[in-house]
Order: structure tokens, then C-alpha cells, then sequence
């Protein structure tokens, strides 16, 4: 397809500028969206064993419920009750003290509970390692920190930074429409590096477009929704409430305990489609307001969380519920909506979509690495003829450089250099806080990283990187492997799916070696001054 | 031989983006508000909102790539004013 070729050289223009200055971030939010797909086998992974209590058989709920809450008064008020989630695998019941706010709060101090064989009750304190909530906060946020109101500075960021993407996705597509048919699924490997980079970048991107618009249309209505309905609150409906809330039901409860079976039974009776995996419960202590949020999974519906649909039902009379946030329960419009959600989380489908959403998420990491790299090799300045000078670099180019391979390198680095870390040194120190212990490994790995890549330069630095890299990956494994042989080492093995993370740091430490490799073979070949010498 | 191009594309980025950024954002947020407005009396309010809410990225960033590709900065400019103000008078007409 021809393109006129004023429209050629404005989709460009466009295209290098916004990706340039959105590439970074959005390498972060989707490395770490990637692996959020399995967020809560990660906090699984990296919880230690001290912080799991027995499960309890669903029959024995409202005799540890009553136990726990004539106990703590604390729990009289809230508290989660987990049947299935790995959410909160902890324990079957936890609470705390303190009703958390909003936003970032990294002291998870929790109270849990369980009964034992002989059905003691059994109750710990626990600040509980939650690694996998901590990758997810680092997607949504790509990591800066800070609040404005009550969400992170960093997603307002990502809301903006989302428009720059949306642009440069469709002015990619421009760019690529002469050539669309003649390349696409071409990958042609061989002497012309920028070639292959260019394909990778094409490839992907094209294959992937349809998630790419969806996510990045999303995350600008995730970080500016408040600022749409005010709008529509003062203009169409001339200052009324968007949400009109109807008049709650008077409700006068019969009873004063929480029957879980009856819960479940109800819930079932409403939902038939879905299993229940947690319920949190809240306002206990005002049973005509009380609230049970129960958690509602189904891998055949389109679920409006990133992992649940959800309902509500007042605990004490279970005939009054709300169920309007169940896909299966909602007309066409409301699904419509749920769509727009479901499709950013990839919570439909299953474990199978998860694993496609954990490729796309990782893919697109890489679309943003190479279309940096892109950007670099373009700018390259070459030795044509062995008379010339030998040729220096554009500072700009040195610097985009730098920060391209330090900060995405950075980033992987970071997450799994923390994940290891925290099984080690849990065992070697016994650390308070854990999730601690990640956030600020994380920060210390990230920014040593990039430090590091300036001052010794990125041609140096991304091999070196890269097989740090491999080692840590492959250590994951092997750390699970001691712990299973050397339980008195003091580290600690989950087996079953959790197993899934050793398995994929497996698969990136030989993604990895193999990047490696190159890395160091176009190292070795880069010819003195040119942009991969050192 | 390639037909000259009449009025090629001018780059003018920054009173382009001014235009897709602010104008072409609030004439997505009428066109939300105009998606309310027509839809009162078909579709319950509580979803109705939601529909009207999600509507205007869908349409901004289509109106906000699409700014980049008028000739000048200035058409887009005027353009987008005249949308808006047919936009807004729709608004104000119809909610009364």
C-alpha cells in the first residue's frame, strides 16, 4: 500500500519522539504486568513457611470464626475468611487492627488465624511477605514513587505517558503499511543487525495490536476516570451525583452468628456459574449494615477484577444481596463495560489467557527495548571506509543508550535479584518486614544498575548485565532445590503450581544466556568507535 | 513521475498537540456527555455513565492522532473549535 509521503515523514517524526519518551516506562509497567499475571504465585513463592497457617476443612469456618472472634475483638468488626484464593493462602482467616487506607502501605502487619488437629485455635502476627502485590505496584506505577490524592503519582504518569503510546502505536502502523505484507512475520537475521531488530519490533507490534490499544485506552480511563465523570456530573446531569446510590434496605437480622455454609449455599443458589474463593467480611459490628464481599471466580465469564467478579451480601440475612457485578447476572451494556476490564487484566478464559497475557506483557517489554535499540542503531555513526576517522558517537545517542539498557536491565534485575535475595537472607537473618526488604532491593538493584551502565558504558555493561542476569535466574531453581533437600537451612520450597516461577526463571535464564551470547559475540566483532565497541 | 503533493503536511507540533490534547479531549468529553444525554431515556443511569465515561479516550485518542494530519497547526486549531462549539451547543440545548 502506498502512503503519501508527507504523511510518511510526520508518522516517523512521531513515532521515534513519543516512543523514545514513553519506551522506558512502559518497559517497566510491562515487564512487571507480565509477571503480575502470576503476582499471587509470586507472594506465594516468597512467603516463608513461618508465615502459613494449617487450612482448615470449609466445615470447620464458623467454629474457628467464633473462636477467633470471641478471642479478638478486633475480628468482631472485619475480617477475610480464604477457601481457595492464593491471594491470601496464609491462612483461612486473617485481619487486622487497623482498616488500611488507600495506596501504598508496605507494613502488611496481619493477624491470622487457624485451628489445629485438635482444633485449638491457633493465632499469629505476622507482617506477611506479599512480593506479588509489590510487582503489581511497581505496574501500575512503573515504580515512581510518591501519592497525588489516593493514587500513586506514577499512574497519573502512566495516564499520560499511555496517550504518547496510543500515538505512537498507530503511527507505528502507518510506517509499516508499505511494507506491511513483504514483512510481516519476516525475521531476517544475519549480518544487518538494525534488519533483525526492526522485524522483531514489527512483528510483535503488529501481532499484538489489538492488546496494545486496549491497554493503553484502559490505563487512560485507570488514571483519569474521576476527572470523566466529574465531567459528565456537571455537564449532562447538571451537578447530581454520577452514582446515585438507592436507599439502602431496612434490614432487621434474625441472626447474630455468620453461618458461612449458608453464605456459600446462597451464593451458589445466585451464581451457580462460579466457585467462591474468599470472602471479606466488613461492618460487623452494625448487623443491619454488615457486608460480605465475596469472591467469585469462573474461568468461562469475563471477570470485572483482575482476578474475581464480586458480591455483596449482608452476612446476617443473606436475602439481601447485590449481585450487579456478576457478568452472568448483568445485561449487555454492563458486560460491555465488565469487557473493558476484563480485557485489560486478562481475567477470562483461565490459566490459558494468563499465560497468553504473561506473553504479551513480556512482548510488549521487548517491543519497547527494541524500538529504543531502534532508535540508537539508526543514529549510529559508521567508519564506511578504513581511512576515515575513526567515528565517536552522538552524546545522545551514548545517552539513550545507557539509560535504555540500564533502567530496562535495571528493572528485570531488580525483581528477581529481590525475589532471591529475600528467600536467603530470610534465612540468614530472619527480617521483619519483607516487603521491606523488596522495595527498597528493589530501588538499591534498580538504581545501581543504571549507575553502573553510565559509568562504565552500556557496550561494557549489557553483557556483564546479562550474565548476572542468567546466574541470579538460575539460582531461583537451585534455591527451591536446596530448601526441598536442606530443610534446616532454613529456606522454604512450595510445591504444586507455585512451582511455575521456578519454571519460568528456568526459561528466562536460557532467554537470557542466549542474549548473552550475542551480546558478547557483537562485542567482540564491533569494530573500534562504532556504537557496540567498548 | 510522482504528482507533487498540493499542500504537503506541516509538522507544527506544538499548536497541533494544543489542539489534539485540550480541544480534541473536550470534544470527547461532550461527545461522552452527548452519549448520556441521548441515551437517558433507553439505557439506566448507572450503566449509562459508565458507557458515557469510557467513550471519551475511545474517541480522544482517535481525535488526538488524527489532529497530527490536518495540513497546519491553524486549520487544526479551527477546526476543532467549530466541533467543539457545535459540540457544546448540542449539550446545552438538550439538557435544557
Amino acid at each position: 500500500m502506498k502512503v503519501r509521503s508527507d504523511i510518511m515523514k510526520l508518522a516517523k517524526s512521531m513515532h521515534t519522539w513519543v516512543g523514545v519518551c514513553a519506551g522506558i516506562l512502559l518497559f517497566i509497567c510491562f515487564f512487571a504486568g507480565g509477571l503480575s499475571m502470576f503476582q499471587h504465585h509470586i507472594s506465594k513463592w516468597a512467603t516463608p513457611t513461618q508465615q502459613v497457617l494449617p487450612k482448615v476443612s470449609p466445615d470447620q469456618s464458623n467454629e474457628l470464626i467464633q473462636k477467633v472472634q470471641t478471642a479478638y475483638p478486633a475480628a468482631q468488626k472485619n475480617f477475610t475468611l480464604n477457601l481457595s484464593s492464593n491471594e491470601f493462602h496464609y491462612a483461612p482467616i486473617t485481619w487486622s487492627e487497623h482498616e488500611r487506607g488507600d495506596g501504598f502501605n508496605a507494613a502488611q502487619s496481619t493477624w491470622m488465624a487457624s485451628l489445629d488437629d485438635k482444633g485449638q485455635l491457633i493465632v499469629a502476627q505476622e507482617n506477611l511477605s506479599k512480593a506479588g502485590w509489590l510487582i503489581e505496584q511497581l505496574h501500575e506505577t512503573a515504580g515512581i514513587p510518591g501519592m497525588a490524592g489516593h493514587h500513586g503519582l506514577g499512574l497519573y504518569v502512566m495516564g499520560v505517558v499511555s496517550i504518547l503510546y496510543f500515538l505512537a502505536l498507530l503511527s507505528g502502523v502507518i510506517i509499516l503499511l508499505p511494507t506491511l505484507v513483504k514483512d510481516y512475520f519476516v525475521i531476517r537475521p544475519g549480518n544487518n543487525k538494525k534488519r533483525f531488530w526492526l522485524d522483531a519490533h514489527n512483528v510483535i507490534g503488529i501481532t499484538s495490536l489489538p492488546f496494545h490499544i486496549i491497554i493503553s485506552i484502559s490505563v487512560i480511563v485507570f488514571a483519569f476516570h474521576d476527572f470523566f465523570y466529574d465531567s459528565i456530573g456537571q455537564l449532562a446531569l447538571k451537578g447530581q451525583p454520577v452514582f446515585q446510590r438507592s436507599p439502602p434496605d431496612f434490614i432487621q437480622p434474625k441472626q447474630t452468628q455468620i453461618d458461612v455454609q449458608q453464605i456459600l449455599a446462597q451464593a451458589k443458589k445466585v451464581a451457580p456459574e462460579y466457585s467462591v474463593d474468599y470472602i471479606q467480611f466488613s461492618g460487623l459490628d452494625k448487623p443491619e449494615k454488615a457486608n460480605a464481599r465475596i469472591a467469585l471466580y469462573s474461568s468461562d465469564q469475563m471477570l470485572r477484577g483482575a482476578n474475581h467478579d464480586f458480591m455483596r451480601m449482608n452476612p446476617y440475612a443473606v436475602e439481601h444481596f447485590n449481585h450487579k457485578g456478576i457478568n452472568t447476572q448483568t445485561d449487555a451494556g454492563n458486560k460491555l463495560i465488565n469487557a473493558m476490564f476484563s480485557l485489560h487484566f486478562g481475567s477470562f478464559g483461565g490459566t490459558g489467557v494468563r499465560w497468553i497475557y504473561f506473553v504479551l506483557g513480556v512482548g510488549g517489554a521487548f517491543l519497547f527495548y527494541t524500538g529504543n535499540i531502534l532508535w540508537v542503531e539508526t543514529r549510529a555513526r559508521k567508519q564506511k571506509r578504513v581511512e576515515d576517522p575513526v567515528p565517536v558517537q552522538r552524546k545522545d545517542v551514548v545517552f539513550l543508550a545507557n539509560l535504555t539498557i540500564g533502567a530496562c536491565l535495571g528493572c528485570v534485575l531488580a525483581v528477581v535479584g529481590t525475589m532471591l535475595a529475600s528467600r536467603w537472607l530470610f534465612a540468614a537473618f530472619n527480617i521483619e518486614s519483607m516487603n521491606h526488604l523488596f522495595m527498597y532491593g528493589y530501588y538499591a538493584i534498580f538504581l545501581l544498575t543504571l549507575i553502573y551502565t553510565f559509568v562504565i558504558g552500556y557496550a561494557k555493561a549489557l553483557p556483564q548485565l546479562l550474565l548476572t542476569l542468567v546466574f541470579m535466574l538460575f539460582a531461583i531453581p537451585l534455591t527451591s532445590f536446596v530448601a526441598y533437600f536442606i530443610p534446616q537451612s532454613g529456606l522454604w520450597v512450595h510445591g504444586g503450581e507455585i512451582l511455575v516461577v521456578d519454571f519460568l526463571a528456568v526459561i528466562f535464564a536460557f532467554a537470557f544466556w542466549r542474549f548473552y551470547q550475542q551480546a558478547q559475540d557483537r562485542r567482540k566483532s564491533a569494530p573500534t568507535g562504532s556504537l557496540w565497541a567498548s | 513521475m510522482k504528482a507533487k503533493i498540493q499542500s504537503p503536511i506541516q509538522p507544527h507540533w506544538w499548536s497541533k498537540t494544543f489542539a489534539g490534547g485540550v480541544l480534541g479531549l473536550s470534544l470527547s468529553i461532550a461527545i461522552g456527555n452527548l452519549i448520556v444525554l441521548f441515551g437517558q431515556p433507553y439505557v439506566a443511569m448507572d450503566l449509562l455513565v459508565q458507557v458515557g465515561m469510557w467513550s471519551v479516550p475511545w474517541v480522544w485518542m482517535p481525535i488526538m492522532f488524527g489532529s497530527y494530519f490536518f495540513t497546519t497547526g491553524r486549520k487544526a486549531l479551527i477546526y476543532l473549535l467549530i466541533a467543539n462549539t457545535l459540540a457544546y451547543s448540542c449539550i446545552f440545548v438538550l439538557r435544557g
